[in-house]
């Protein structure tokens, strides 16, 4: 179980860790220092997960070598509404992988889906998307 | 369990990267998987996830013929429901702030609502709060901060110590409460 939940948040974190680098592209300085914070986080977690899957004796997914977008990224309103569904989407394994797991596992679980949540509602208010806030974050609408 | 869940909980994750191959350029030589799959993925997880949270407990979902109500995820309801109920009294107290406050209460319901099913229970009535809500608007918004944010530490606390069906529920709970205090401050 912890296996499968954590393979699901990596395969997560490897999309939003790509997405990030066309997010930064259509954004202003202040808008790429953000993307740039951010696919670090992801970054750090996915790197976190190859370890914990490796100690769990698992073969990690690995990132496909280019990702489709879910939709045409050609602007500033089209990159933070990536932004928002990078988080979101991240959220939503993360939310899983919270259930699927115990102790330190689902601490680290914890933190990522709050952190996914927090980061998708601060691009919301950036890019002016209202509502800001979705009460069970993580969860399929 | 039908054959379709069957046929789910067998989607271990990585092992369809090639049904995401794109078919437009699957014979060149990168290979594209689709953000959408992963979506995909995670849904199907999702689903893996609750069957084999069934497996491992043997006794269902936790439906109404096996009432399991942890006391502490029962007083972790009644807080949240008393957490509404703060937010009713300071829109009605002051209100110029039911704009912003009121997406936040309507999450707080839908918290209560979504536990109470969950346990297999009633949701608590409504109720004024036990102390009349500061009347100007500053005082009331700080006053709901630090009460926002003792819930956030609540939720986090509740779902680290919660049996897995639960957990899931409580994290986004915990995370919705996190992104509460990030438009409230």
């Amino acid at each position: 179980m912890t296996v499968e939940a954590l393979s699901a948040a990596l395969s997560a974190e490897h999309a939003a860790v790509y997405g990030y680098g066309v997010v930064g592209a259509h954004l202003d300085a202040a808008g790429k220092a953000a993307a740039a914070d951010a696919e670090n986080v992801h970054r750090n977690r996915r790197d976190a997960l190859i370890l914990r899957l490796t100690q769990e004796k698992a073969n990690p997914p690995a990132a496909a070598a280019a990702y489709a977008l879910p939709f045409a990224v050609t602007d500033r309103a089209s990159a933070l509404k990536l932004a928002v569904a990078l988080e979101s989407g991240a959220a939503a394994a993360w939310r899983q992988a919270v259930g699927g797991t115990t102790g330190d596992d689902r601490k680290m679980a914890l933190d990522a889906l709050i952190d996914c949540a927090m980061r998708a509602t601060q691009w919301r208010v950036t890019a002016g998307i209202t509502p800001t806030t979705v009460p069970f974050p993580g969860a399929s609408a | 369990m039908t054959w379709q869940d069957v046929e789910v909980h067998n989607d271990a994750p990585g092992s369809r990267t090639g049904a995401w191959t794109d078919p437009v350029t699957g014979g060149s030589t990168s290979r594209r998987t689709f953000l959408r799959g992963v979506v995909g993925l995670v849904g199907a997880t999702a689903a893996s996830a609750a069957l084999t949270g069934c497996g491992i407990f043997g006794g269902g979902g936790g439906g109404p013929e096996t009432p399991d109500q942890p006391q502490p995820l029962l007083d972790f309801l009644s807080a949240t429901s008393a957490l509404a109920d703060r937010y009713d009294a300071t829109i009605s107290e002051i209100p110029a702030l039911i704009g912003a406050l009121t997406p936040i209460r309507d999450a707080h319901r839908a918290h209560v609502k979504a536990l109470a099913e969950a346990l297999g229970t009633t949701a608590p009535k409504s109720a004024p709060p036990a102390t009349q809500p500061p009347s100007d608007g500053p005082s009331a918004m700080t006053a709901l901060v630090a009460a926002e944010k003792a819930a956030r530490d609540d939720a986090i606390t509740a779902c680290l110590a919660a049996a897995p069906r639960y957990a899931s529920l409580l994290g986004s709970i915990a995370a919705a409460r996190a992104t509460h205090l990030e438009v409230m401050t």
